[in-house]
């Protein structure tokens, strides 16, 4: 009772997560040990075949593919995000407030349709092949859609304020007096930032790459418009059984796999950012 | 040991100017103080000399050499900062091993180094403590160790014991004093406490307005003040504009609003000169009755009525109106059993010797 007490207010997010997030979990590892039926209905008999199923080499290598394309986006985004926001904090306060307000609204408009814009771009005799071709880079005009390549850039784009505003906001909070510190002890610049900047932001950084990371193991629309059919990830093998081929047994199932592996990493990865105290360095 | 020398130091934010022309000689071995009000530039002259301020023109030179536009990191000088900026992802060992590390420093070295410094700032074992887990008065200690590991031929002090309470401080004080003279470095101490500059300094150089109003030992500064500024901000003073009559002797006379007292002689001034008269507050006293023969002869006794009377504490704080209607405050000290002989609205005296008088100039 005491326990209710204590805990009263939070009664309605309580109620909430487990109408939205509780009850449809349930509902998908239930649907995962059914079975399908030939119209593609579902069938209410007990079966482990969807999960022998995922152990099949070629849904095995979509996972490994997507948790690839996943970690090398999350590498590309910090590469991108952690410059970036770097310097976004060392702008004076009118105008790192301009650069995040426009983040913010790009981060607004919708991916589906931000997608769509990078199809004009990369498309055969599209705004970058012009662009290239202009510059003499190439002599015809080339396509960079249905590439691997293309997938992750898209996709790291997608989720970059992600990693921006975390790191942003490690590296705003550390005192500049510990910069003038470092200098005053005699580091250079370079050393200042290997020893200072970025163990003290690492909390951000970790923050930025489990943002990343965790949504673009299941993104499917991005690799569906960009990479076309030549790159199957395991959000449109989910989308596909979920979708067209109409077996949803097998689709939950991959949920759940799914769902259990970017846990399991999301929680070694942060306990090895906790490892030192204050983070991953 | 280094020997620092300030050469018309000048330096402006945009277009204020907060330096104008220091010049300054520190010897080796010397711990001065820059003493001055929040803005008159004592932080600034310290960080031109760490490197973390370029000054604009002028010249700091380090035994001779100029390291004006030197990287902070490639001067032979530390800095003790006033929020101390340990490293807070470090733990002690590692906050004061930083600097050797990054001239590379041999394990063992660096290892004995550190043991050294602990020992130095009396915080041996403590090494695997981190920044959050220590009391202001340690982390005040690893920053000190921190900068003397280097072995800086300058050490620089930022309002180090700003942050720490009234009884740590005056510890904090002698202890710094005791590892300025072990260490034998030389220090320039930046702060706004008389107090501690008179506690602490070889030399004081009290600033105002991005100037050195007077550079001298703490005797010097608090016995001699050269300005009215100093002696408005050095010791509590009475300070008030008076007239030069003429001197006498070892004696200027003046004129107080009409009342002619004799003061301390002053080269400087001539008759018919402007000037201040400027007397410590615990060197005048009180007397209730005109003195009679027999007592002590002050120079100067002036008649008065007392206005109010504060104890507060060690002292009583004993305010008066003059004949000319002007204020003069004067502290007596206490003694146990012994109160002080006057009370509000009584007539009295006060009295101070010549000598007590300083005359400083009027602006």
């Amino acid at each position: 009772m005491a326990w209710l007490k204590r805990n009263i207010a939070g009664l309605p997010a309580f109620l909430w997560m487990a109408v939205l997030v509780g009850i449809p979990l349930i509902y998908i590892i239930v649907l995962s040990f059914l079975t399908r039926n030939p119209d593609g209905t579902v069938g209410f008999v007990f079966t482990l075949a969807n999960y022998d199923r995922i152990t099949d080499p070629v849904t095995v290598s979509i996972f490994m593919d997507s948790f690839g394309a996943a970690l090398l986006t999350s590498a590309c985004a910090l590469l991108i995000g952690y410059p970036f926001a770097y310097f976004v904090s060392r702008l004076d306060k009118k105008l790192r407030f301009y650069v995040l307000v426009f983040l913010m609204i790009a981060f607004w408009t919708s991916s589906l349709i931000r997608t769509y814009g990078w199809i004009i771009i990369l498309q055969t005799n599209g705004v970058l092949s012009g662009l290239f071709e202009r510059l003499g880079f190439i002599k015809e005009p080339a396509r960079f859609m249905y590439s691997y390549p293309s997938v992750i850039a898209v996709t790291t784009y997608m989720f970059l304020p992600f990693m921006i505003l975390p790191v942003y906001n490690a590296v705003e909070k550390i005192d500049p007096t510990l910069y003038e510190a470092s200098y005053d002890l005699g580091a250079g610049k370079v050393k200042t930032f290997a020893k200072i900047t970025l163990p003290l932001s690492s909390s951000g950084i970790a923050g930025g790459v489990t943002l990343v990371f965790v949504p673009s193991v299941g993104l499917y629309f991005i690799s569906d418009l960009i990479g076309g059919a030549r790159t199957m990830l395991l959000g449109s093998l989910i989308k596909n059984q979920m979708d067209s081929a109409r077996n949803w047994p097998f689709g939950a199932a991959l949920s759940v796999v799914m769902l259990g592996l970017v846990g399991l990493f999301v929680v070694f990865y942060l306990s090895l950012a906790k490892d030192n105290g204050e983070g991953l360095f | 040991m280094g020997h620092l020398s300030l050469v018309n130091v000048s330096k402006s934010f945009g277009k204020t100017p907060v330096l104008k022309g220091l010049s300054m000689d520190i010897r080796s071995g010397e711990f001065v103080t820059l003493l001055g009000e929040s803005g008159c530039g004592k932080t600034t002259t310290l960080r031109c000399v760490a490197g973390l301020e370029t000054a604009d023109s002028g010249d700091i030179l380090l035994n001779g050499e100029s390291i004006k536009d030197l990287p902070p990191d490639k001067r032979n000088v530390n800095t003790v900062f006033q929020n101390y900026a340990l490293f807070p992802h470090m733990n002690v060992y590692d906050n004061i091993a930083y600097g050797p590390k990054l001239r590379r420093a041999s394990k063992n070295e660096i290892k004995r180094g550190v043991a050294e410094m602990l020992d130095l700032v009396k915080m041996p074992g403590l090494e695997k403590r981190m920044p959050g887990q220590l009391s202001g008065g340690q982390r005040q200690r690893v920053a000190i160790a921190r900068a003397l590991i280097n072995k800086p031929q300058i050490l620089l002090l930022d309002e180090p014991l700003g942050a720490l309470d009234m009884k740590l401080r005056q510890h904090m004080q002698l202890e710094l004093k005791h590892i300025q003279a072990q260490a034998g470095v030389t220090c320039v101490y930046v702060t706004h406490d008389q107090d501690e500059a008179l506690n602490m300094s070889t030399r004081i150089a009290v600033m105002n307005g991005g100037a050195f109003e007077q550079v001298g030992t703490p005797q010097e500064v608090y016995e001699q003040p050269r300005t009215a500024f100093v002696a408005g901000f050095v010791g509590e003073r009475n300070i008030h504009p008076v007239s030069v009559e003429g001197h006498n002797g070892d004696v200027t006379n003046v004129i107080l609003d009409g009342i002619r007292i004799k003061a301390r002689g002053s080269a400087l001034l001539k008759a018919g000169d402007s000037a201040r008269l400027a007397v410590h507050t615990d060197r005048a006293v009180i007397l209730p009755q005109a003195p009679g023969p027999g007592g002590h002869l002050y120079d100067n006794i002036l008649p008065c009525v007392v206005q109010s009377v504060n104890y507060s504490g060690h002292r009583t704080k004993i305010s008066v109106l003059l004949n000319g209607g002007i204020t003069f405050i004067i502290a007596e000290y206490n003694q146990s059993g012994s109160n002080t002989t006057v009370s509000d609205g009584m007539n009295a005296y006060v009295a101070f010797d010549a000598n007590e008088g300083v005359l400083v100039s009027a602006v």
